[in-house]
């Protein structure tokens, strides 16, 4: 399967503290608000760490708590109520409160971002502040909680007392955010740079299970658009973390010992769509047969093409929906996609294309994205050993997913190599499949299946999954007996990270890569002992200190290791400060035992005593 | 002795300037706008990387009005040039601030290490120039022809990555992305600006030198055959005063023609550059938003580069004046 493994969480080591982490992404953001940036690329996934949300997603799709501990939905799923944390505070001290909440979605609403046209479709209502600490949703239909889980960067909870009154799209706290989340923006350079260090006043422990108080001293963010750059940086040590490399270097990566590869498959999965528009298949009558469109698939060695082309990053995948969505998974739907070449050879034989001179049976075009052309020239190959000639036509990648959007779809072109999302909610299946073109606003190949719109639109509005898993799997399985796509592999991300540092744990999926909460991070070269448990070693010898103080020890050796230890712990050596402290007890001098000198004189003095005492009684 | 006007050549330039202007706006407007695919695409790329829960139906064409995309390209285009006229180039799409700020932000980062490129590469070729005309085809001359032509003639881009991996990775002599190192403050910082501006400013003197080098050798040359060349050389003058007291300063005129018009290239000159070393500036910003078809801040870009060529045209034109006494303006 895949071809390498790392662990991700370090659960037996214990952490240790302090150090900087530095990550490259190739877009950062361009302003801290995520109503006004909920597209932004990769670099949004670093908002994560200055901001919170009600909730979130961990790496199976369940849903965690972040500023909500607690939720309950109403039995028609129309009303979700969600129970806020009390101890919460905004990175500029101000206490957090349901307002906030209540602010962020109206203005989401009023600035029409992309979740707000989602809750806009499910008839959001109102927006309810009972208390300080609840917040309730009320919809028209029924909304599953996961829509609350997922990662949209405009539900990103803002200060209502920075933002309320003040015009929204210059407002100065855009560029200077106030959060409450586990870091604090503390240096931005636009297009260079952020800083950011760890929140003391974070509602969460360190060592919480998803990112509570940072063990890191510091978190860098530096933005390099170039994925060699990244690469070259990453492996002179400039950075410590990257988004993703050229497939062609994983080989060479995965021997180097400093490094590792964190493997990451998400629930999109990329496929060859055919175009079922009626000008383009008069072109291509061959296309409409579905025999032939059976033999395409069948003439794909996935397993091939991943292991040699793809360097073993992902896993083939032959149904819209892929095992990262088990409940949904439909093993049963991968009729005629599986490989096989003779099989493929035969279809086409029986469709009554004959291989010609040339040895090739038809042509035809497919359109790809300049990025993904490696992998286009593999199923060319892969084409070509059943006689099928495939002319790839590579366009940028905005070009491309103009054709995405498009009315006319994928116009001339009978064939693409993309990607479109299974999960985690596979209602985005809709969006692809869907034959009406105002609903499935990406159906660019105008797939149409009436039984498929049919079971779409009835697991739209269903929460219940027992119920949703049914429809969706049939759904599925007619996509393939029509064959409708030719399904391929998961999408993949190969981020890769400096071994100095371990704690990495995944949880939630931003768009095609997961988010690792930079909070659980720690540098293995760090040192033993916390800032707190090293303050807490000081404050204990200094109070020691003052008792033997009063006691009439000699405390000015001890003051001076209490002193060095305060400085090691300003410059940040814990160890070094916990030792000094030790000792600082020990280099009291202990004052002249006063009471013991007097004891013994006075025991002299009873003797001489006793001693003339009983010379006398004997004279007379 | 040519007898034009001074100011009549100002002022008929700064005429034939505004059509010249509202031209290019409309040219680069449109090419922009041909190019397939709109900003709209780039921000709802749907599942391919931007929204996980896919398209909401209607939310398309509702972002495509938001930013006035869903009105005809003639109009779109007359609204444009109304407002250049008022002075507004607009907001950009992706950055939600105006233009003018965007554009103003990224503009010191690029200046700094297009100058920098440029001096660099204008002393290199004065220099190389100057010793390749003292005897030509010598040995010296054909290691600067055949060096600087083929730098010249190699993309940028891979010499910028070549240039990393022996300077940066390698030898480990400079770092290898981005303008100074995080968090430093005061006079370190300049030292890491000056670390990180190294590589790419060798980078780009190095490639453009060819240029300077091959017009001062053949300016040189012309000039060298001069009479009065062999007067100074009777006379016993030094080197140092032969070939750049006076020659050099007579041979000027054409080099100084060629500079001028690599004044645009200060603005634009360095866009894979910036990109190959992660340098925050114009040509980075350009660059990406050409592929996020961010069109008020193209639109700016251009419109600036055109003004700032047409502008600095004209000032050579002037400049010209002054240096050749054979040219006189009334």
């Amino acid at each position: 399967m895949l071809a390498f493994s790392s662990p991700m969480v370090y659960a037996q080591e214990k952490p240790r503290y302090g150090g900087t982490f530095t990550v490259a992404y190739r877009e950062g953001p361009v302003n801290w608000n995520g109503i006004l940036q909920f597209w932004t690329g990769t670099g949004g996934d670093i908002q994560r760490n200055i901001a919170s949300r009600l909730v979130n997603f961990d790496k199976d799709y369940n849903i965690i708590p972040d500023l909500a501990y607690s939720w309950k939905q109403s039995s028609d799923y129309k009303t979700t109520t969600f129970n806020l944390l009390r101890n919460v505070t905004w990175h500029d001290g101000k206490p957090f409160t349901a307002a906030d909440v209540k602010y962020t979605f109206e203005e989401m609403i009023r600035q029409n971002s992309i979740t707000a046209a989602i809750y806009r479709n499910a008839g959001l209502k109102s927006i309810q502040t009972p208390d300080d600490y609840t917040v309730v949703f009320n919809f028209e239909n029924p909304l599953a909680l996961d829509e609350f889980a997922d990662p949209h960067r405009d539900v990103f909870v803002l200060p209502k007392h920075l933002y309320e009154g003040k015009d929204f799209t210059t407002n100065p706290a855009n560029l200077a955010p106030v959060g409450t989340g586990p870091w604090k923006l503390v240096e931005w350079k636009p297009k260079q740079y952020a800083i950011f260090e760890p929140n003391l006043a974070y509602f969460r422990p360190q060592g919480y299970r998803w990112g509570g108080l940072p063990y890191l001293d510091r978190l860098v963010m530096k933005e390099l658009p170039r994925y060699e750059g990244q690469l070259l940086a990453l492996e002179k040590g400039e950075v410590d973390f990257i988004e993703g490399i050229p497939l062609a270097e994983v080989p060479r990566i995965r021997k180097d010992p400093r490094l590792a590869i964190m493997p990451f498959l998400s629930t999109t999965v990329w496929r060859v769509t055919f175009n079922f528009k009626e000008e383009t298949m008069a072109k291509y009558p061959f296309l409409k047969d579905v025999r032939v469109r059976e033999a395409m698939a069948r003439a794909i060695d996935r397993q091939t093409i991943v292991e040699k082309v793809m360097a073993g990053v992902t896993e083939p995948c032959y149904t819209p929906i892929s095992k990262k969505v088990p409940w949904a998974y439909s093993p049963e739907a991968e009729t005629k996609q599986k490989f096989d070449r003779a099989l493929a050879e035969k279809l086409l034989d029986e469709a009554g294309y004959k291989k010609k001179e040339d040895g090739y049976r038809f042509t035809v075009e497919m359109l790809v994205e300049t990025t993904a052309f490696d992998v286009s020239e593999a199923l060319k190959e892969m084409w070509k050993l059943v006689g099928i000639k495939c002319d790839l036509s590579a366009v940028e990648t905005t070009e491309f997913i103009g054709y995405e959007h498009a009315p006319e779809g994928l116009g001339k072109y009978p064939l693409a190599l993309g990607r479109m999302g299974g999960g985690p909610n596979p209602n985005i299946m809709t969006g692809w499949m869907y034959s009406d073109r105002k609903t499935g606003t990406e159906n660019w190949g105008f797939f149409k299946n009436t039984k498929v719109d049919e079971l779409l639109d009835k697991a739209r509005y269903l929460i219940d999954r027992t119920e949703r898993a049914p429809l969706y799997k049939q759904a599925q399985q007619l996509a393939n007996e029509d064959v409708g796509w030719i399904f391929l592999w998961n999408s993949y991300a190969t981020r890769v990270r400096s071994r100095d540092f371990a704690g990495f744990d995944e949880w939630g999926m931003i768009y095609h890569t997961a988010y690792i909460p930079m909070s659980t991070v720690w540098w293995l070269k760090g040192s033993d002992v916390s800032a707190e448990g090293a303050m807490k070693a000081i404050s204990g010898a200094e109070a020691k200190l003052k008792d033997l103080k009063t006691q009439g020890y000699d405390t000015a050796a001890a003051e001076t290791k209490l002193q060095a230890a305060k400085d090691a712990y300003t410059k940040k050596d814990y160890t070094g400060a916990v030792k000094l402290a030790g000792e600082v007890v020990q280099a009291a001098v202990p004052p002249p035992p006063y009471a013991m000198y007097a004891g013994i004189v006075a025991v002299v003095a009873i003797v001489i005593g006793v001693y003339i005492y009983s010379k006398r009684k004997k004279k007379t | 002795m040519l007898t034009i006007g001074l100011k009549k050549m100002v002022a008929s330039r700064l005429i034939v300037a505004f059509p010249l202007i509202l031209s290019t706006i409309i040219i680069n407007f449109t090419i922009v706008h041909l190019a397939p695919g709109s900003p709209v695409d780039y921000m709802l790329s749907g599942a391919i990387s931007g929204l996980p829960g896919g398209i909401p139906p209607g939310y398309l064409e509702a972002m495509k009005a938001k930013f006035g995309l869903d009105k005809p390209l003639h109009e779109q285009l007359v609204l444009y040039i109304v407002n250049v006229l008022k002075g507004d180039l607009g907001f950009s799409f992706v950055y939600n601030r105006p233009v003018i700020q965007v554009i103003t932000e990224a503009l010191p980062a690029t200046l700094l290490l297009t100058i920098s490129g440029f001096v660099v590469g204008v002393c290199l070729g004065l220099i190389t120039g100057v010793k390749s005309s003292e005897r030509p085809y010598s040995l010296t001359d054909n290691v600067v022809t055949t060096s600087s032509l083929w730098l010249w003639s190699v993309p940028i881009f891979w010499l910028g990555m070549m240039m990393l991996l022996l300077f940066s990775f390698q030898l480990n002599l400079f770092p290898a992305q981005g303008m100074s190192d995080p968090g430093v403050k005061g006079f370190e910082y300049y030292l890491s600006v000056a670390s990180h501006l190294f590589l790419p400013v060798a980078t780009l003197g190095v490639a453009q030198f060819a240029l300077y080098t091959r017009f001062t050798r053949a300016s040189m040359l012309e000039i060298l055959s001069k009479d009065y060349i062999t007067t100074a050389r009777s006379k016993g003058c030094s080197r140092r005063a032969i070939y750049y007291y006076h020659a050099l300063r007579n041979a000027l005129l054409p080099i100084v023609t060629v500079l001028g018009l690599r004044v645009p290239h200060l603005l634009m000159g360095s866009v894979l550059v910036e990109t190959v070393f992660a340098w925050p500036g114009l040509g980075r910003l350009l660059f990406e938003s050409i592929s996020r078809r961010d069109y008020p801040i193209i639109q700016g870009i251009f419109l600036i580069f055109s003004i700032i060529t047409i502008v600095a045209n004209l000032l050579m034109d002037v400049t010209y004046g002054y240096l050749d006494p054979r040219i006189r303006y009334k």
